[in-house]
Formats: structure tokens, sequence, C-alpha cells
């Protein structure tokens, strides 16, 4: 699985840490998403999707 | 409502740290009642704690009682209980208080990930401790090996705590 999550992250000016905050995970987490290390819940996934205003097949690429 | 549940969570906080105070007070007067008071609080407080941080008070109890047991094992029932158990009750309460101060700071502790690897790692390591049992067991039946049953009790003590965490340790460093 890929993310755009970096990319998104970028443009909203949003650091690691201040999104982890915004979706209530550590930071460790939000790293590994970005890493494609970890497949998150259906609820996270849709937090991070709200956090970066996007809906969640912008987010989470699945190839 | 939420003024309710946290003034509930608070009392139950409140109830939790008595326990682990009167099972450490305890341990200073006899190890066997500490134990005992030691089991019940941990089963009771198991069952009511509502706050996720409150839940780690019976976790610390059930350290006390790891560590205590770990003594009796390494004495042959013998020595340094007492001072062992308080000196393992008191960094129990210092890591839970390091806990709470980085709790009060906003830190997130745990996520739907690290729940996830730790309910993972308990179960690699109810395997290993399975299988340490299969081998402790064939090893005791061929006489290769004679172990009592405190021996054995302290092994696997050390086996499936030991493991969790190498196993919860691997598994954090590894993403998923």
């Amino acid at each position: 699985m890929k993310t755009r999550i970096k990319e998104l992250r970028a443009r909203h000016n949003l650091t690691q840490e201040e999104l982890a905050k915004k979706v209530g995970v550590r930071r460790e987490t939000i790293v590994f998403l970005e890493q494609g290390k970890y497949n998150p819940s259906l609820r996270l996934a849709h937090d991070v999707a709200v956090a970066l205003k996007s809906k969640i097949d912008e987010v989470f690429l699945f190839g | 409502m939420a003024q309710k549940e946290k003034g509930k969570n608070a009392h139950n906080g409140a109830l939790a740290l008595l326990a682990a105070i009167l099972v450490l007070l305890s341990a200073l007067v006899d190890p066997r009642l500490s134990f005992a008071l030691a089991v019940v609080a941990m089963f009771g407080l198991s069952f009511t704690m509502k706050s996720k941080f409150w839940r780690q008070v019976p976790f610390t109890i059930a350290s006390v009682m790891v560590a205590m047991t770990v003594v009796v094992v390494l004495n042959q029932g013998e020595g340094e209980l007492v001072p062992a158990a308080a000196i393992s009750g008191l960094v129990c309460l210092i890591i839970l208080w390091l806990m709470f101060q980085r709790r009060k700071d906003g830190a997130i502790l745990n996520d739907e990930r690290t729940v996830a690897i730790h309910n993972r790692a308990m179960a690699y390591s109810w395997w290993v401790g399975y299988l340490t049992i299969a081998i402790l067991f064939w090893f005791d039946y061929t006489d290769y090996l004679k172990l009592t049953a405190v021996q054995f009790g302290g092994a696997m003590l050390f086996v499936m705590l030991i493991s969790q965490a190498l196993i919860k340790r691997y598994l954090l460093s590894k993403g998923e």
C-alpha cells in the first residue's frame, strides 16, 4: 500500500507531530503510515483523510 | 455526563493507588498477606477501571507480585523478600508517575498500532511459553534435567515476560 500522507501533509503545512495529535495517534504511527509499513484501521484511515481534507482513496493508494 | 465519568475515574484512581500502597505496606509486615492483597486488588481493580491510565495500576501491583515471586524463586523461599518487594514496588510507582507526567503533557502513550502490536506480542509469547513448557517437560521426563515446581514456575515467569517484551520491541521497530 502507498500513501500520499507526506505530500498532503506538506500541502497543509503540518508536521508529523501535529498530524499525529490531530488524529490521536503516536508520531511513530504517522511515520510508519507514510512509509506504507502499517495498515490502518478504517477509523484511523478516515481520521487521517479528514485531517488532510481529502478522501480516503486520495490518501491511501491500493495498487 | 463527562464530569460524572471524570469523577468516577478519579475515584477509581484513588482506590487503585490506595490498594497499591496497601500492598506495598503489607509486604513489610508479611509477604504472604501482601501477595493475597495483590491478587485480590489486581483482579478486582482490573474489572472496574475505566480510564486507560488507571488501568496500569493493577498491572503495577501484578509487577510487584511477579518481582516478589522471582525473589522467592531465586532465594529458595528465604532471605531478601521484604526489601526486594519494597524496592520493586517503589520502582513500579516511579514508572507509573513518569507515565502520568507524560500523559499530562499530552503525549499519546498508546494508539491502535501499539495496542495491536502488544496483543500480537502476547500471542507470540504464549507460543514461546508453550514451547518452553514442552521442552522442560521432556527434559524432566527423560531425566536430562530435574526441575522442582518452584524452579519451573520461575523459569516460566522469566520466559513469558522477557519474550513478550522482546517481541514487542521487535514489532514496534519493524512497523506493524
